[in-house]
C-alpha cells in the first residue's frame, strides 16, 4: 500500500505561505503523499488535483479571516464532481474576531468539513486523526464494494 | 555534414532546397517549389529532385540516385489527427492537448472524465489516427482512466491508442487494450502541474511514420530518404527549438490551421504576481483548426466576425463582398486573391485568424484585491516580452508588410483591456523565401546549421 495522497493548499485570495510550507513538511514526514497547491487556491483547483491524484483527503487552510465565505459549498462541489467520500479538513484562522471555538467548529462542520482545526490545536493529533479517517473511509469503501459484488 | 536536399510536401505547395550545412557558414544553394500533386505526392517530389539535382526531365523516380542525403517532411493528407482524452479539463486534458499539438498533430476532439457511449460513437465516426489516452498522476486517479480504457477496448476504433496516463495502471491498460494497436509511454503528467510530454511526443512521431507515410505515393518517397519523413509541424517545432534563444514567436498560417510556436518562459515570477494552473513549457505550439485561410475560412470568418466587421467598415468593403470571397476561398483552396477588393478581403480574413490565434496562445492576467493588497493572477503564458515574430506560411510569407500582423496584434491587445499577455512591442520577420519548413526538416540532424540559416534568412537579430 503506497502512501495516501492528500491535497493541501491555502484557499481563496489568501497569500500566507509560511504555514503552508510547514504543513507540507510535517504531513510528508508523517508518511502522507502531500500534493501541495500552495497559496490562492480555488475550490475547483483543490478538487481537480484530488481527482487526478486519486487523493484520500483535502486539507484546506485559511489564515486571513475570509475562510467562511471561501469554504462555503465546498462539500457540495466535491459531491457534484464525484468525490462523495473524500475526507475534508479545514484549519487556520478560519473567522475574523473573537468567535468562540465551538461556534467556528460547528459552522465548518455544517458546511461538510469532517474536522476543523484552530491555531492552538496539536498537529501530531491532526496527523493521527487524518490517518484514521482515511483508513475508515477505505474500509467503508472496501465493504461497499464487497456488498456490491455479491 | 555537407550538402543535403530538403523537401517539404505541403497541402498546397511542395517546396525544396539544396542546403550546404556547415555550422554558422551554412548556405542555401538552390531553391524551388511546385504545386503539390495530390493524387500521387511522389510526382511533385520527383519534379523537384530532377530540377534541383539537374537530372533529365524524363528520369523516373525509381531510377534517381540523389547522391546527397534527402530529408522530407509532409503535412499533406491533412496532417495527423489526434483525439485527446484526459480526466480534469484544466489538468490532464490540457496536457494531452499540449503533447498532441507539440508533436505536430491536429486535435480533432478532446474529452474529459469518463467517456459516454455517445462520445465513443463520436470518436469512432471521427476516425482519428491516434487516440491519446491520458489521465491520473502516477499512483493517482484510477476510476476514470480504467473506465475510458474499457470504453476504447469495446469500441470499433482502429486508431493507434497511445497511453500516457497513470503509470500504476499501465499493466491493466495493456491487458484491457490488448486487442488494439496500443503504445504505452511515460505519464505526460506524473504529478499535479508536472509536465512530461517528451515521451508522448516521441511516440506520436513513430506512429506518424507507420500510419501516415503509407499511401498517396509517400512510400516511394520514403525509399529515397536519409531519415524517416516527419510531419511538417514537428519539423517547424524542431527549427524553433534549434534557434532557441529567448522570447520569440513563429506563426505558420495555412489554409486549414493557424499554428503558433512560442519560445519564452511562461512565467517570470514578478513581484506581486502569482501563477495559477499549469506552467506551460518554454517551447510551446498551439494549433487552431478553426482558423485558416482556405479550408477553414468559413469557420474563421464566423469566429472573427467582430473584428472583421470593424475592419470592413474601415476599408469601406461591403460585407456581402467579404462573404462571397470566403465562400470562394473555402471551395477552392488553391485560389489566390487577385483583384483589389478580393485582396483586401483576404487580408482581413488573415488578420482575423492572427487576432484569435495570438489571443488563444497568450495567457491572461487579472488583478485581484486581497487583504494583503493587490495581487495579479496569471494564467497561461506571458508573451509580453516577445521581441520578434517570424511570419510563415502562404499569405503571411507573401505579405510584404508587417502592418496586418501588427494591426491584428494591437487590436487583440486593446480588446482584452490589457488582460491578455500578448507581445508588447515585437518586430516582424517574414519568411518571404518560404524556407521555414525546409529548414525545419534538417533542424534535428543539424541544429546549428538550420538555426544559422534561419537567423540569416529571416534576419533574426544577433542574440535573439
Amino acid at each position: 500500500m503506497s502512501a495516501p495522497a492528500v491535497v493541501l493548499g491555502v484557499i481563496g485570495a489568501d497569500c500566507h505561505s509560511v504555514g503552508n510550507k510547514i504543513l507540507e513538511a510535517f504531513f510528508t514526514e508523517k508518511g502522507f503523499h502531500v500534493v501541495n497547491l500552495g497559496v490562492m487556491v480555488s475550490q475547483d483547483e483543490f478538487i481537480d488535483a484530488a481527482i487526478e491524484t486519486g487523493a484520500s483527503a483535502i486539507l484546506v487552510s485559511s489564515l486571513y479571516g475570509h475562510g467562511e465565505i471561501d469554504c462555503d459549498g465546498f462539500r457540495g462541489r466535491c459531491v457534484e464532481r464525484g468525490l462523495e467520500d473524500i475526507v475534508l479538513y479545514a484549519g487556520g484562522n478560519l473567522v475574523v474576531g473573537k468567535t468562540p471555538r465551538e461556534t467556528v467548529i460547528e459552522r465548518f462542520r455544517a458546511m461538510g468539513f469532517d474536522r476543523v482545526f484552530l491555531p492552538s490545536d496539536d498537529l501530531e493529533e491532526a496527523a493521527r486523526l487524518l490517518a484514521s479517517d482515511i483508513g475508515a473511509g477505505e474500509r467503508r469503501r472496501a465493504a461497499g464494494e464487497a456488498w456490491g459484488a455479491s | 555534414m555537407g550538402r543535403v536536399l530538403s523537401v517539404d510536401i505541403g497541402s498546397t505547395w511542395t517546396k525544396a532546397a539544396v542546403l550546404e550545412l556547415a555550422g554558422d557558414a551554412s548556405s542555401v544553394i538552390e531553391q524551388a517549389e511546385v504545386p503539390t500533386t495530390q493524387e500521387d505526392l511522389s510526382c511533385g517530389f520527383a519534379m523537384l529532385l530532377r530540377r534541383l539535382l539537374h537530372i533529365p526531365e524524363d528520369a523516373p523516380l525509381e531510377r534517381i540516385r540523389p547522391g546527397i542525403p534527402v530529408y522530407v517532411s509532409s503535412s499533406a493528407k491533412g496532417g495527423l489527427s489526434i483525439a485527446a482524452i484526459g480526466v480534469v479539463p484544466e489538468l490532464t486534458v490540457s496536457v494531452a492537448r499540449l503533447a498532441a499539438a507539440s508533436a505536430g498533430g491536429r486535435i480533432t476532439a478532446h474529452y474529459a472524465y469518463g467517456l459516454s457511449s455517445a462520445q465513443v460513437l463520436e470518436l469512432e465516426a471521427a476516425h482519428p489516427d491516434i487516440v491519446l489516452l491520458c489521465g491520473g498522476t502516477d499512483g493517482g486517479n484510477e476510476s476514470y482512466v480504467l473506465r475510458n480504457a474499457r470504453a476504447l477496448a469495446s469500441s470499433s476504433l482502429e486508431a493507434v491508442i497511445l497511453y500516457a496516463g497513470n503509470a500504476a495502471l499501465a499493466d491493466q491498460v495493456r491487458s484491457l487494450l490488448g486487442g488494439k494497436r496500443l503504445v504505452v509511454t511515460e505519464n505526460a503528467m506524473p504529478g499535479v502541474g508536472v509536465l512530461n510530454i517528451e515521451p508522448a511526443r516521441a511516440a506520436i512521431r513513430t506512429v506518424f511514420l507507420e500510419r501516415i507515410v503509407g499511401g498517396r505515393g509517400l512510400e516511394k518517397v520514403r525509399g529515397l530518404c536519409a531519415a524517416e519523413p516527419k510531419p511538417t509541424p514537428l519539423a517547424v517545432y524542431e527549427l524553433v527549438q534549434a534557434v532557441g534563444g529567448g522570447d520569440w514567436l513563429l506563426i505558420d498560417m495555412g489554409g486549414a490551421t493557424t499554428d503558433v510556436y512560442s519560445h519564452c518562459p511562461a512565467f517570470r515570477g514578478e513581484e506581486g504576481t502569482v501563477l495559477r494552473g499549469l506552467e506551460e513549457p518554454v517551447l510551446m505550439r498551439t494549433v487552431e483548426g478553426d482558423l485558416g485561410m482556405r479550408v477553414s475560412a468559413e469557420a474563421a470568418a464566423e469566429i472573427g466576425r467582430g473584428y472583421i466587421r470593424r475592419r470592413l467598415a474601415e476599408e469601406n468593403v461591403p460585407a456581402d463582398c467579404f462573404a462571397s470571397w470566403v465562400k470562394r476561398a473555402a471551395a477552392t483552396p488553391t485560389v489566390l486573391s487577385c483583384s483589389g477588393e478580393e485582396g483586401v478581403c483576404d487580408g482581413i480574413l488573415a488578420e482575423a485568424c492572427l487576432y484569435h490565434a495570438l489571443m488563444r496562445h497568450a495567457g491572461t492576467v487579472e488583478e485581484t484585491w486581497t487583504p494583503g493588497g493587490k495581487v495579479r493572477v496569471q494564467r497561461g503564458k506571458d508573451l509580453r516580452l516577445v521581441r520578434w515574430i517570424a511570419a510563415s506560411g502562404g499569405w503571411l510569407a507573401r505579405c510584404a508588410s508587417p502592418a496586418p500582423l501588427l494591426r491584428a496584434l494591437a487590436a487583440a491587445r486593446g480588446d482584452s483591456g490589457g488582460r491578455s499577455l500578448l507581445p508588447a512591442a515585437p518586430s516582424i520577420l517574414a519568411d518571404s523565401r518560404h524556407i521555414v519548413p525546409v529548414l525545419g526538416n534538417v533542424a534535428a540532424i543539424h541544429p546549428q546549421g538550420a538555426a544559422a540559416l534561419a537567423e540569416r534568412i529571416l534576419e533574426i537579430p544577433d542574440g535573439g
